[in-house]
């Protein structure tokens, strides 16, 4: 039934199936205000909030990819309607989660730096939360100007910008598989596919610069693919695409420019049509980025050269012999967690493989399949890295971000393909039951394995109930925010506190001051002496945040400080000693008490 | 039959050229109007006319497939934003209200102006599309499912912004402070001033108790305006820890304390 004119054929099954998604996320967002409907410690409803969570989880991804696999026609039109669909409905998980501010720590800085830069007009100011951030504007500005524009708080502009640069992003993988030659049902199925991965609920989702720059990854690709037209507007969509990832994203700008350059190099191998205007994008693209860094934001070669640093050095370790033990399992995480997420990537390498010979067998060499087949190994090769050292499953899960659009690409072309080819024995009808129902349900498991690896972990999949030290989203509440507020209010933004993970990041964003990351050894001393204070005067901290949940509960996630030497290895909270220990100073002020958090002025110590 | 190949010349239509004249009426929404009417005029700026008016001068005629066409509007909108913005920056200008109207109100008509002066024969292979004479809108049709979509999103939204409202609103803030300004230590009195300040979201009533060395005390009955914050001035000793605490009605614990640390006087060193 409609309500003005006649559906299009398929249409009316397709709107049911995104109707049914919407139920999954009420479920969803009824099982988040059951969860923190336990706020204060009553774990009444609880279970059923965990059961609500799976449930309506597979809700608003089961019906979308079960239609686009079952349907004996998909056109271009609803399919893509329904795959942006999806991609909003998994947005509004994210938002349903503290719908009413950003929690989580990167979130807090941009949303600081915007503010700064609604208040100033100015560009490129200072930024102690995220340095390298400074040099990459392109999120602020966005969300600077709808705030200008509208006369929306932060907060909301900041939600309205990450949802559009999600759908973008969405809309243009499907519009990138289309133009490269794929039906409709193969394009959606990729975007489907890449809803399975690890950091694409919460973390690609968030307002952070990555979230800004990526729409823009995938729209210069596009215009590498597009082949309608006379390709000057094609080109010039590109060039802008590529500028803007530029000053938007550092990482993700490196990325564009070598998927450019691996496009270029296969096109050419292949004499694809329209290389010449791959290898014009791929040279716009590395000079813009080489450009960029080398002008203005070289501070970023320090900050990512850190990480890789690490990774290089554990990869070289392990193979050497003298490196350390794999990474353990993520805090919260059970063995049959872990075997789920090795099960979902031996799929994923099945897939891969079954794609190869597809490939292979039919010699179809295209420069685009030939690119897809060499960025899928990419994603396997990033997959790796989580087996390496303590950053690794972080890094894993960053890299997974770039790395598995290849690997969705290649997976929805086999299972389009089990779809499409299979039929019944003895006739020429196709069997669709069979293939259908393995493709959904190599979907789920993948889609269940990026739930339980991805972000947020297993203490932190539900708002509640309560507060979680260390817990990221779960630490912010409104006690941390208000010690925050009340220091930007009557210490001034002029500042240098140490404090804790969450009250370093709320410390910057609410407080305005400058958070000191390295300063865990005033927490972790059982008594005050001089190695202290040198800390203080080294490190020229002002203030201490002290929140008194530290002593007795243990972080989520292990870490309690941003530089924490014994991080991994926190198994119990700080011990009350530890922490009223500065109340026993003479030249301490307690400036600030809310009978969870204080502040105290270390300005005489 | 909506296109002849490559001979045929078409012009905008009316339709096509509508973004140059609302981008300047949402300008001066944005810049004069009230609240809600600026809130739409400012998203239709940063998110839809920008966009709009440079899909169509990059890609005339109907050389787009549907999702291509839509994704294009705000993608390049952002664009405008981001690029724009770093434009405005180096030329000195600061990036507020007025900045951000202008800039996307002007690429918006300088897209139309450019699409309206180079709109020449269609490109081979190239049907009609929006802004062509030819083309026709088909009537879209809203299924009820996605009533009910919307029906569900909106309940889950409340469901979720309640919720949340909900469990930030019990969590009791109740916040002590006491600070004091080195100016206002009068050494040879050896006295300094202090200022204390009650907030939180629960009104009270409270009782503060403020004292110090050689027998100084202070009683103080505090009441928290709803959403406010209570303060008081004190003139306290400076030579010794002054210590304010905040007390329940009837109870003899507090459940809040600070202080201020001693400061060098006469005859304290």
């Amino acid at each position: 039934m409609t309500v003005a004119g006649p559906a299009r054929p398929g249409t009316t099954a397709a709107t049911v199936a995104f109707a049914l998604s919407t139920v999954g996320v009420a479920v969803v967002a009824w099982a988040y205000a059951a969860a923190r409907a336990g706020y204060g410690g009553a774990q009444a409803g609880y279970g059923g909030a965990q059961a609500g969570y799976w449930a309506g989880q597979a809700l608003v991804f089961l019906p979308v990819a079960g239609w686009l696999l079952a349907a004996r026609r998909v056109a271009a039109r609803p399919a893509a309607l329904l795959v942006v669909g999806l991609a909003a409905n998994q947005y509004l998980l994210k938002w349903a989660y503290s719908p009413l501010e950003f929690r989580f720590p990167d979130e807090l800085q941009h949303w600081a730096a915007t503010t700064t830069l609604v208040r100033t007009g100015l560009l490129f100011t200072a930024d102690p939360g995220l340095p390298a951030a400074v040099h990459y504007p392109g999120l602020e500005e966005m969300a600077a100007a709808v705030v200008g524009l509208t006369g929306l708080p932060v907060t909301a502009a900041g939600l309205v910008v990450a949802g559009v640069a999600r759908l973008v992003f969405v809309a243009a993988l499907y519009a990138t598989v289309a133009a490269a030659g794929a039906r409709p049902r193969t394009a959606a199925l990729a975007c489907v596919v890449y809803a399975t991965g690890l950091h694409y609920l919460f973390f690609d989702a968030m307002f952070l610069y990555q979230s800004a720059a990526l729409p823009f990854l995938m729209l210069a690709v596009w215009a590498t693919r597009y082949r309608r037209g006379t390709g000057v507007g094609a080109v010039a969509l590109g060039a802008v695409a590529i500028l803007v990832a530029t000053v938007s994203h550092h990482v993700t700008s490196a990325v564009l420019a070598g998927t450019l350059a691996l496009l270029a190099g296969f096109d050419l191998l292949r004499r694809a049509p329209g290389r010449r205007r791959t290898l014009l994008l791929a040279g716009v693209a590395a000079l813009a980025v080489a450009g960029w860094v080398g002008l203005a934001a070289r501070d970023v070669l320090a900050y990512l050269g850190s990480p890789a640093r690490t990774a290089v050095a554990s990869v070289l370790a392990l193979v050497t012999g003298d490196g350390q033990a794999p990474a353990a399992a993520p805090a919260g995480s059970p063995l049959w967690s872990m075997a789920v997420q090795g099960g979902c990537l031996l799929a994923l390498f099945g897939l891969y493989l079954a794609g190869a010979r597809a490939l292979v067998r039919g010699r179809r060499y295209g420069a685009w399949r030939c690119a897809v087949l060499a960025g899928g190994l990419l994603f396997f090769a990033g997959s790796a890295l989580r087996f390496f050292g303590a950053q690794g499953p972080e890094l894993a899960g960053r890299a997974a971000t770039f790395t598995f659009v290849p690997m969705s690409v290649l997976a929805a072309g086999v299972l389009a393909g089990w779809r499409e080819r299979r039929r019944v024995p003895g006739s020429g009808r196709r069997a669709v039951a069979v293939p259908v129902l393995a493709a959904l349900g190599m979907l789920a498991l993948l889609a269940t394995g990026a739930r339980l690896g991805g972000w947020p972990p297993a203490w932190g999949r539900l708002p509640g109930p309560g507060y979680l030290v260390g817990g990221y989203e779960r630490a912010v509440d409104p006690l941390g925010v208000a010690a925050a507020r009340w220091s930007r209010n009557w210490l001034g933004a002029d500042q240098r506190v140490a404090a804790d993970l969450t009250g370093a990041a709320l410390i910057f964003s609410y407080g305005g001051a400058d958070p000191v990351a390295s300063a865990a050894r005033l927490y972790d001393d059982l008594a005050w002496g001089f190695a202290d204070e040198e800390v203080l005067q080294d490190l020229a901290v002002t203030s201490l945040w002290v929140d008194l949940r530290t002593a007795t509960s243990a972080p989520a996630d292990r870490v309690l400080f941003l530089n924490d030497p014994r991080a991994g290895r926190r198994d119990t909270g700080l011990g009350r000693d530890r922490l009223a220990k500065f109340d026993a100073l003479a030249d301490i002020a307690r400036v600030y008490d809310n009978g969870t958090i204080r502040i105290y002025d270390m300005g005489r110590v | 039959m909506s296109t002849s190949g490559g001979t045929r010349r078409y012009r905008a239509a009316v339709p096509a050229r509508w973004p140059a004249v609302a981008a300047p009426v949402a300008v001066a929404v944005v810049l004069l109007g009230p609240a809600v009417p600026r809130v739409v005029a400012g998203l239709a700026l940063a998110l839809v006319l920008p966009g709009l008016a440079l899909r169509r001068a990059l890609f005339p005629g109907r050389a787009l497939s549907t999702v291509e066409r839509w994704l294009l509007v705000p993608a390049l909108s952002l664009a405008t934003l981001v690029l724009g913005g770093l434009a405005l920056y180096a030329a000195g200008v600061p990036l507020h209200r007025t900045a951000w109207a202008l800039l996307t109100g002007a690429v918006t008509v300088a897209a139309v102006l450019v699409r309206a002066g180079t709109a020449g024969p269609v490109p081979p292979g190239v049907p009609a599309g929006p802004g062509t004479r030819a083309y026709r809108r088909p009537r879209p049709a809203v299924p009820v499912s996605l009533l009910a979509a919307a029906a569900l999103l909106a309940g889950a939204a409340w469901l979720s912004v309640a919720s949340a409202r909900a469990t930030d609103a019990a969590v009791a803030v109740v916040e002590l402070s006491v600070v004091s300004n080195p100016s206002t230590v009068d050494r040879v009195a050896g006295t300094r001033t202090a200022v204390l300040a009650v907030g939180g979201n629960r009104p009270g009533p409270y009782q503060l108790r403020v004292s110090g060395p050689d027998g100084y005390v202070r009683a103080l009955a505090v009441r928290v305006a709803p959403g406010g914050t209570w303060r008081a001035e004190l003139v306290v000793p400076a030579g010794e820890r002054v210590t304010a605490e905040l007390f329940r009605p009837g109870t003899a614990v507090a459940f809040r304390t600070v202080y201020l640390a001693p400061v060098g006087v006469a005859g304290t060193g």
